[in-house]
């Protein structure tokens, strides 16, 4: 016998407003930050079944990377801030992820950033990122938050020192040693503070 | 800003059922600190939690539909979790409860679970329900069996290992 399937009481589409309602979108010249959607599980899962992933938890299977992606809405939910879904702006294709994130364990709100490897090396981390930190900056009352990027890390490294951070220190994260990043303080536009 | 979803509120002689909020972190932190939770995941650290409360409030948005915070009416504190569950990897759309040691043995997850269950069957017109009992887990097998559920075969999950399966009664059969 199949298993049983519930009539859907609420569209796709529907679900879909509720959750723009909540997530806002962000659009850049290239990308589209944007809520994450059960579509993307297929591409997150096979990023998170690569090694490449190990920097951020992985690698997982996919009931735990599906785990991930509904802990990442439910960040939103919770704190009504949390981390974007990149896509390719006429793709929609997801190609990482950035925003503030925020969880027992972090010292202070943290912007992150992650790019699948078909992605790199086109600075869509950077366009990406840059908009997040704008927005947290603009509208969460966020100015200067910090990056946590382990050492060996050197790409994520290389893009915090092109976004403006500094490094502040060296600190853990979930018991693993990493570098503190400080971002530059933003103005509400998301200009850098001119310092006297 | 916060979310837009509507979560509905339910209510019981003794228990309010709502949405999750950051206020519960504690309390759900709390559960799944201690032994007591051995049968669904724990014990875990407090980030842990947080990833589980996080991944609770997404399901919502995921699905329509998810679990809720078990408020105790008499003191206003948070007694557990209970509700409507369908994770990837899941074998059906499964009926699930959680509730702190404190606040067991005054058949509270029994009355939180009935209501979850009406919502599913009168509301969301759902036909049938399961619940997955961890092998070992005597008191929630004793709630499911007061709730009507009878055994219909057994489930390995991936993190919580060998289940039960317990088939709830159909809609007309509880009318």
């Amino acid at each position: 016998m199949a298993p049983y399937t519930p009539p859907e009481q609420t569209s796709p589409d529907e679900r879909a407003a509720r959750m723009r309602a909540m997530i806002p979108q962000i659009q850049t010249p290239r990308l589209t930050l944007r809520a994450p959607k059960l579509d993307d599980l297929p591409t997150l899962t096979a990023f998170y079944r690569t090694e490449r992933s190990h920097l951020v938890g992985g690698p997982l299977d996919a009931r735990a990377a599906s785990r991930v992606m509904a802990g990442t809405i439910g960040q939103w939910a919770l704190r009504g801030y949390g981390m974007w879904y990149i896509a390719g702006r006429a793709t929609d294709e997801v190609l990482g992820w950035t925003g503030i994130l925020f969880a027992p364990g972090w010292a202070e709100p943290e912007l992150g950033w992650t790019v699948f490897p078909e992605a790199e090396g086109k600075g869509l981390a950077f366009e990406a990122a840059l908009a997040a930190r704008d927005y947290a900056a603009a509208h969460l009352g966020i100015h200067r938050p910090i990056s946590y990027i382990e050492p060996v890390n050197t790409r994520s490294i290389a893009l915090a020192e092109r976004l403006g951070a500094v490094r502040e220190s060296t600190g853990a994260l979930l018991g693993k040693p990493c570098l503190i990043y400080r971002h530059p303080a933003l103005d509400d536009d998301g200009s850098v503070e001119a310092y006297a | 800003m916060t979310a837009q979803i509507t979560i509905p509120r339910l209510e019981t002689d003794r228990l309010i059922l709502r949405a999750h909020t950051l206020s519960d972190f504690p309390d759900v932190a709390a559960f799944y600190a201690t032994d007591h939770s051995k049968f669904v995941g724990g014990p875990m650290t407090p980030e842990l939690a947080w990833r589980s409360l996080a991944m609770e409030a997404g399901h919502w948005l995921l699905r329509g539909f998810g679990r809720w915070s078990i408020i105790e009416k008499a003191s206003d504190q948070w007694i557990g979790i209970t509700g409507l569950w369908y994770p990837e990897g899941f074998p059906e759309h499964e009926l699930g409860w959680d509730l702190a040691e404190h606040a067991t043995g005054k058949g509270y997850a029994t009355e939180a679970a009935r209501a979850a269950r009406a919502y599913a069957y009168d509301t969301l017109g759902w036909t049938t329900l399961i619940s997955l009992v961890a092998e070992g887990n005597d008191a929630s097998a004793a709630v499911a069996t007061r709730l009507g559920a009878r055994p219909d075969g057994r489930f390995t999950h991936e993190r919580f290992g060998a289940m039960n399966v317990y088939r709830h009664p159909a809609p007309e059969a509880l009318a």
